[in-house]
């Protein structure tokens, strides 16, 4: 036991890029040294990554193996160094779909914009809504002035309710204590620091332990207590997909969703004028949303294309510049299935390089209407 | 908290253990003891602390009252009170519910007008263990064979001995009296490495088997219905590994920390399933359990001393109160009655099976007790009903997940229990290579526990 003790204190100095499946979990800053979410300077290799839901659902037999690279600018973002003084004509805020948690650095969407424009358009992927502050700081180190701020929004997000969500000035001042009387403060700040250090540092014991008993939770040996975390869609021609539970549950009210996300993103456009930065919105579908009409199962329609088409219009109709990129990716999708090519990684739930092209060509000529260019096919 | 599980064994347990050796006389490893007790029942619910505080303190006063009582009825009214006290406390929380469904049940079958509202009642953790301890302690003291301790906090601690405190064994004040009044003197190497022989083997009985099983059967018993007659039976026998690897690795755990403390628990399983008829599987398993019944139950009862319809009569009460005792449930009601048929049964034709091979005896009654884990498991007797058509009768049906590996623990876990020596059985002084082999399986045990929830004990809401 003190042997086991002893290894769980040493395993902790492991790097965390050693037991990841990702690259980006290693790269997540422990400490708040830059204003992006990842540690500055930071690169993480690996060769055997894979996707998250053959992770969520223990199945070993749908991993797709790829290597991931992933570096980290001085501001904490996923950008390869480039030379001092490179000017950007935008910036790409978004979730991990425009991180490119699968891609390198060129397939991303900001990559392939930059190939599109033939000017850099700077990867800021942590959230679509970050503090006006931090869009600030961005643009000003970046020297981006009068640029595109393209927002890119999932499908899975706009299913929730918008209403607690608002426009934020500046970041989280951390730790928090605020939930703690005065009195208690100097201990408060301790609890804190230390609940924080243990959700940034992670067992690695653990993380091994956990790995090793999924290895015989395969179904033959053990139970795969997992498997009902995922649902395996199969398609008509044979294969199958990994797709969120989550994702086949209907949505809402589309009504009030699309009202209350459209009211946010105009507010955010608003303030970003305010900037001289012009917005540009990219609405992702969910994979399943995508490859529905493909499935052999019948499903309930979730109405997720309803939901971004519903979004879509009221956008427009506030004056966002909007692009909805599920009919194309549908009709891809369809083109591609008799040669098992598909636009979404069949283990993970990210997009892949071959549908970020296909957005980045839709978003690339609705800037260039925005800028009031003449638009131009790749 | 749970034995297996990483809070007892990196924080509780080097705690307790440490601190207690570096103390120096008795009171105060009473006292440590005692608080280490409740701090470990604390964690279940520190509400329910105060409630074996109670029956502590009752029945320590009426243990000193019987000794200074004068007269024969003041003797009989300070055995009585903690014991009224006990099975109060024993029926209000486990068996209130109970009690009530049942009324309402027969009421509706009657066409009476009868409503109750059963009322939301936190079953206390080891209930059932504690207030045996404080019961025997009380009859025992009644009856002369031990003399109450005039020392609260030895008292205390025997009762919140943490070892034994949630699922047993059922430890009787004079099995411990000795080491209990020896703890000072006690010396820490001298069991020590029994203690930690016995504590990993229960360990990985329990994770290793008992854990293994649970994640097959428990969901594939979820869907009972639809199960095949192998899968049923898979389940079943499952199940009577599971119990008796979960029930006996705990109570090896509490052994091997009892030991490491400085007091010998007492034996609860002697091989079970190695039992050559009914009466002697009963003096094999849950053996604390049983030999409780028979002393404060079956032979108060008049054993078999009276009339032979008499025997089989204390024979069947005792059985039904046992079964009773596992839960509130008329399933378990009905699986003790059945052992309770059984060993009359068995009483009546003992001399005409002596001449049965003793491996087909084996067999027979290791099928019986099988019979019988089906209405232990069981929720409802609608649900015995089917596992035991599908069992007896053909139906094709549903596979038990991971198959193959199910049949390889089972295969390992008949073979431990029907063939290799128990943990009593073991001189626990090992070669190297067993110790090599001893840490190996520590470790895979560390590996199950962090890798995967904890489950608990299958006794401890008894």
């Amino acid at each position: 036991m003190i042997l086991a003790f002893a290894f769980d204190l040493g395993a902790r100095l492991v790097p965390l890029g050693w037991l990841s499946y990702h690259t980006f979990e290693p790269a997540l800053r422990q400490w708040h040294t830059s204003i992006g979410p990842f540690e500055p300077g930071r690169v993480v290799v690996k060769e055997h990554a894979y996707g998250d839901m053959g992770v969520l659902g223990n199945l070993h037999s749908f991993r797709e193996y790829r290597r991931q690279e992933f570096r980290v600018d001085q501001l904490g973002y996923r950008n390869s160094p480039l030379p001092d003084g490179t000017t950007y004509a935008g910036i790409v805020l978004g979730d991990s779909f425009v991180i490119g948690i699968d891609e390198p650095d060129e397939f991303t969407l900001p990559g392939q914009l930059t190939k599109l424009a033939g000017a850099h358009y700077y990867n800021a992927g942590s959230g679509p809504f970050p503090p006006l502050d931090t869009v600030a700081k961005i643009a000003s180190r970046l020297r981006v002035s009068s640029g595109v701020v393209v927002v890119e929004l999932l499908e899975r997000r706009t299913r929730l309710d918008p209403l607690p969500l608002k426009i934020v000035e500046k970041p989280a001042p951390r730790p928090s204590t605020s939930v703690l009387p005065a009195i208690f403060t100097p201990v408060g700040r301790l609890l804190a620091l230390k609940l924080e250090i243990q959700s940034r540092f992670p067992s690695p014991g653990r993380i091994l332990c956990q790995r090793i008993f999924k290895q015989v939770q395969d179904g033959v040996i053990l139970p795969n207590p997992y498997a009902s975390r995922v649902f395996r869609e199969k398609l008509i021609n044979g294969d199958e997909l990994l797709i969120y539970p989550e994702d086949l549950d209907q949505v809402g009210n589309i009504d009030a969703l699309s009202t209350g996300w459209s009211s946010l993103v105009a507010a955010f456009r608003d303030r970003l004028a305010e900037q001289n930065l012009k917005v540009v919105v990219l609405l992702v579908p969910n994979k399943f949303t995508v490859y529905a009409p493909l499935s052999q199962t019948t499903l309930n329609d979730p109405r997720g294309a309803q939901l971004l088409e519903t979004l879509e219009n009221k956008l427009r109709s506030r004056g966002v510049p909007v692009v909805n990129v599920t009919s194309a990716f549908r009709r891809e999708a369809a083109d591609r299935l008799p040669h098992h090519e598909y636009l979404y990684w069949r283990d993970d739930s990210h997009w892949n390089a071959s549908a970020i092209q296909i957005a980045a060509d839709l978003v690339w000529r609705e800037i260039q209407k925005v800028e009031g260019k003449e638009v131009t096919k790749r | 908290m749970l034995f297996n599980s990483l809070f007892f064994l990196f924080v509780f347990f080097p705690i307790a253990y440490f601190v207690f050796w570096r103390l120096r006389n008795k009171n105060q490893r009473y006292i440590w003891l005692a608080i280490t007790g409740y701090v470990f029942y604390g964690t279940w619910n520190y509400k329910f602390c105060a409630l074996m505080l109670f029956s502590t303190v009752v029945s320590y006063f009426s243990g000193l009252a019987i000794t200074s009582a004068s007269d024969q009825r003041r003797r009989k009214f300070f055995l009585i009170l903690p014991i009224t006290v006990d099975l109060l406390l024993l029926g209000f929380f486990k068996y209130f519910n109970f009690g009530l469904r049942t009324v309402t049940s027969a009421a509706e079958w009657l066409h009476l007008p009868l409503h109750a509202q059963a009322i939301d009642i936190v079953l206390p953790v080891g209930i059932s263990f504690y207030t045996f301890h404080t019961i025997t302690y009380i009859v025992d003291s009644y009856r002369g064979v031990i003399k109450p301790t005039r020392n609260f906090f030895e008292f205390a601690c025997y009762v919140s001995l943490f070892p034994q405190l949630v699922a047993g064994p059922i430890v009787r004040f004079r099995q411990i009296e000795s080491d209990l009044e020896n703890l000072g003197e006690a010396d820490r190497t001298r069991n020590i490495n029994r203690g930690w022989s016995f504590f990993a083997i229960g360990m990985m009985k329990k994770v290793l088997i008992a854990d293994s099983i649970a994640a097959v059967i428990d969901p594939a018993l979820a869907n009972y219905a639809h199960l095949s007659t192998l899968s049923t039976w898979i389940c079943v026998l499952g199940y009577t590994y599971q119990l008796y690897f979960d029930f006996s690795g705990y109570s090896d755990m509490a052994v091997g920390l009892g030991y490491l403390f400085g007091v010998r628990i007492p034996q609860n399983f002697n091989s079970p399933y190695k039992a050559v008829d009914i009466a002697d599987f009963w003096r094999r398993w849950h053996i604390s359990l049983s030999t409780c019944l028979r002393d404060y139950l079956y032979i108060p009862m008049g054993g078999n001393r009276g009339a032979t319809w008499k025997t089989y009569r204390n024979l069947l009460v005792t059985m039904l109160l046992g079964g009773l005792w596992h839960g509130a449930n008329w399933t378990f009601v009905f699986w003790g009655g059945y052992h309770g048929v059984l060993l009359g049964l068995n009483r009546i034709f003992a001399q005409n099976l002596e001449v049965v091979d003793i491996r087909l005896r084996r067999v027979a009654t290791f099928l019986l007790v099988v019979i019988g884990w089906v209405f232990f498991r069981s929720t409802r007797f609608s649900m015995a009903g089917t596992l035991l058509k599908h069992m007896f009768i053909f139906h094709s049906g549903d596979a038990v997940a991971a198959m193959p590996g199910m049949v390889g623990v089972l295969v390992v876990s008949a073979a431990i229990a029907h063939l290799m020596p128990n943990t009593f059985e073991l001189t626990h002084e090992w070669r190297p290579v067993w110790v090599g082999a001893f840490a190996v399986g520590y470790v895979l045990c560390l590996i199950v526990i962090t890798g995967s929830n904890a489950s608990p004990f299958l006794y401890f809401q008894f």
